[in-house]
């Protein structure tokens, strides 16, 4: 089923069970993942993996529908870690996972297939809560959003400064804008999204910042670069890197999504990325325009690097994935600013 | 040797576990501790009491690194205008910052004497090698001028280790060097004991980037030859890391797809870790017969070891369900001090190398806890 034919179905229009996802904050609660910034994408009767605080019975949820998950335990990392199974026939569509009282939605995202070729809509720095244009940053955003729906995405990136400051009421409010978005969205956090160095505001709503995930037979790899930098080979990041970057090697494309890329990131991760197998391409923000073909972002081996415009500033980038090689589309400014 | 699992201790097994690691020679481990990158901080463990006592100023402290006799500390730590090497008593008792000519300064690496320190100063393509003289505190550029333009000099250097005193004259006929080259190492001063370090240069034009393995001293800087890995192609060094007893040169490379460890000893070059899973951070045990370093093998970040001659590895701290990493053997290799973050937070641990039996070590489970350091058994310098 292609991206499109499921947009048309309607099907990722149902409402999750309840508007409030997480805590009262809008933080995460006892589901830590997947969750709104970091969605599971599993077909029916396959499976995906769920982090929590606490073990609980774990439900998928949409509308009236609800999807009861048999669900394998394991204690890791302080974590409770759960392998869940999608029984077979589950209607495929967006569901918010439930569990022990806690409702994380547009955490999951249900498939009967993957298409072979879709496009990416990447959407980067949207900056809620600056008051950088007369109209308010999460409302442009809204805008971004209804465009990525209406497009046929695969699904939607946004690598990093989602807010200005990083504080918690931005993230709320930016959590606030994608409730809208239909697709699948993954984030990352950007060097605005760390506000007070330390204090974890970014992991608090969405997890840890390092993930992978698979669409079909592709492989993305998210990551913060600014943790690479002074924990290379010190913290737990370089090490889990290179194990991310093992599990989508066998993927047809293999792709990163960070808020920049610098020379000056730690190398381990540099080394794991871009160096020993090198990525095939990188979506990354923080250059607020779309960055020249010839311009040499990562000066190892031969990742592309690929960005885009702010959304700030009322522009996205369609990336087309398919055989070949992954072909990004020119800019597009989809929403007014003033 | 029986190699058991991780896994936490009873209390009892607990209690005689930590008297045999307090007992241990070199009883303290130096690391670095807390969450927030910007305020982690250098502190002391103290093996016998338990007590951790804070001695680095707590701004980013990096890596500690001991002295050999174990009596000062050197690491990176942020300063206003970038980042300074910190030396402190292993005590807390004194310390400060060295004068830098340079704002950003990073991996400080101790000469064998203690007299010196060597680290990679500046930023960019000015990133060099210097050495500082510990009684005169005057820092020295090594590396020589560049004479004429070169595309293959090293556009940066980092992460200095030094080399035994006379070994680099030992690496003259294994590198394949000419009396011509060989003088732009060793100088006209018909010195026999030159002191070197190896640094790895990052070389090539953007786009193109690639490392080598350099060594350098006061007067120049040469790369060893791709002739001395096993394939051939271009592949990236990192890491380097000669025997303390002067009896192989450890570092890890891509050879061969994955990265591994490779030593060039006396039996050549060759990949001692030889694994399609990636091997790196080789740190060698003080007697030079084993090197302790990282691997994805176990599907984890996991600790093994592997012994120099027989390329024997065995597991040392490797688990499916949590990370392992950063070892550092005690003075006498019977144990293994790393971090882990199998409860949740990285948190310091330590591995009895005869029985395979694990202790935590943290002083404040809390603190996420970085880097061990054992402090080296010896007398002061």
């Amino acid at each position: 089923m292609s991206a499109r034919g499921i947009g048309l179905a309607g099907f990722w229009m149902l409402a999750a069970t309840t508007a409030l996802a997480r805590d009262a904050n809008g933080l995460l609660d006892r589901i830590v993942t997947p969750n709104s910034g970091v969605p599971a994408l599993a077909l029916d009767g396959g499976n995906f993996e769920a982090a929590c605080r606490d073990r609980a019975s774990l439900a998928l949820v949409s509308g009236d529908i609800r999807v009861v998950l048999d669900c394998a335990w394991r204690a890791e990392g302080g974590l409770q870690k759960a392998l869940c199974s999608i029984p077979p026939g589950t209607e495929p569509g967006m569901y918010a996972l439930e569990g022990g009282g806690d409702v994380n939605t547009r955490a999951v995202f249900v498939y009967r297939s993957f298409p072979g070729t879709y496009a990416v809509a990447h959407l980067t720095d949207p900056h809620v809560g600056s008051n950088a244009h007369t109209r308010p940053a999460a409302a442009i955003l809204g805008d971004i959003v209804a465009h990525a729906n209406a497009s046929g995405a695969a699904f939607v990136a946004v690598t990093g400064d989602l807010t200005e400051h990083g504080t918690a009421e931005e993230f709320k409010e930016f959590i606030g804008a994608m409730e809208a978005c239909d697709l699948p969205s993954f984030v990352t956090p950007g060097t605005n999204d760390r506000g007070t160095a330390g204090d974890r505001v970014y992991e608090q709503f969405f997890g840890p910042p390092e993930y992978a995930f698979r669409f079909g037979e592709d492989g993305y790899l998210a990551f913060d670069t600014s943790r690479t930098a002074p924990t290379d080979d010190l913290g737990p990041e370089a090490g889990i890197i290179e194990r991310l970057r093992r599990d989508i090697k066998s993927a047809r494309w293999q792709a990163g999504l960070t808020y920049r890329y610098t020379p000056a990131m730690g190398m381990r991760a540099q080394l794991a990325l871009f160096v020993d197998t090198p990525l095939d391409f990188l979506l990354f923000g923080s250059l607020h325009r779309e960055n020249a073909t010839d311009e040499v972002i990562i000066p190892w081996g031969h990742t592309l690097a690929l960005t885009g415009p702010a959304a700030l500033d009322g522009g996205l980038r369609y990336i087309d994935v398919k055989p070949g090689r992954p072909f990004p589309r020119a800019t597009e400014i989809v929403a007014p600013v003033e | 040797m029986a190699t058991k699992p991780l896994c936490y201790n009873p209390p009892m097994l607990a209690s005689i576990l930590i008297a045999a690691l307090a007992a241990a020679p070199g009883g303290q481990i130096a690391y670095t501790a807390g969450l927030d990158p910007d305020r982690r901080q250098v502190r002391v463990l103290d093996l016998a009491s338990g007590e951790s006592r804070a001695v680095g100023p707590g701004q980013r402290d990096g890596a500690p690194r001991w002295s050999r006799h174990g009596l000062w500390l050197a690491f990176e730590t942020a300063t206003p205008g970038g980042q300074g090497i910190y030396l402190v008593r292993g005590d807390g008792s004194s310390g400060g910052l060295l004068p830098h000519a340079s704002p950003w300064n990073e991996s400080p690496a101790w000469s064998a004497d203690g007299t010196r320190i060597a680290y990679s100063a500046g930023s960019g393509p000015g990133r060099g090698i210097v050495v500082v003289d510990l009684d005169t505190r005057i820092e020295t550029r090594w590396g020589g001028a560049p004479t004429e333009p070169d595309p293959l000099r090293p556009t940066g250097m980092l992460l200095p280790a030094w080399l035994p005193d006379g070994a680099l004259q030992r690496l003259v006929e294994p590198l394949g060097m000419d009396k011509e080259t060989s003088a732009k190492l060793l100088g006209n001063s018909g010195e026999t004991k030159v002191p070197a370090v190896l640094a790895i240069g990052i070389a090539g034009p953007p786009g193109t980037f690639t490392t080598d393995i350099h060594a350098v001293t006061l007067h120049g800087a040469l790369p060893f030859p791709d002739s001395i890995l096993p394939s051939k192609g271009r592949y990236e060094e990192w890491n380097v890391a000669p025997s303390p007893r002067g009896n192989g040169i450890a570092f890890e490379s891509n050879d061969g797809g994955d990265r591994d460890i490779f030593v060039l000893g006396p039996r050549g070059v060759y990949d001692i870790s030889n694994h399609r899973a990636a091997d790196w951070n080789p740190v060698w045990s003080n007697g030079g017969s084993w090197l302790a370093f990282e691997s994805l093998r176990g599907g984890r970040r996991g600790i093994y070891r592997v012994h120099n001659e027989t390329d024997r590895v065995m597991p040392v701290a490797a688990s499916g369900s949590c990370e392992n990493w950063a070892p550092s053997w005690s003075p006498d290799d019977s144990w293994i001090a790393f971090v882990s973050d199998r409860s949740g937070e990285p948190n310091l641990y330590a591995v009895n190398l005869e029985d395979g039996q694990t202790v935590a070590l943290a002083a404040q489970p809390s603190l996420a806890e970085f880097a061990p350091a054992w402090r080296p058994s010896g007398a002061g310098e």
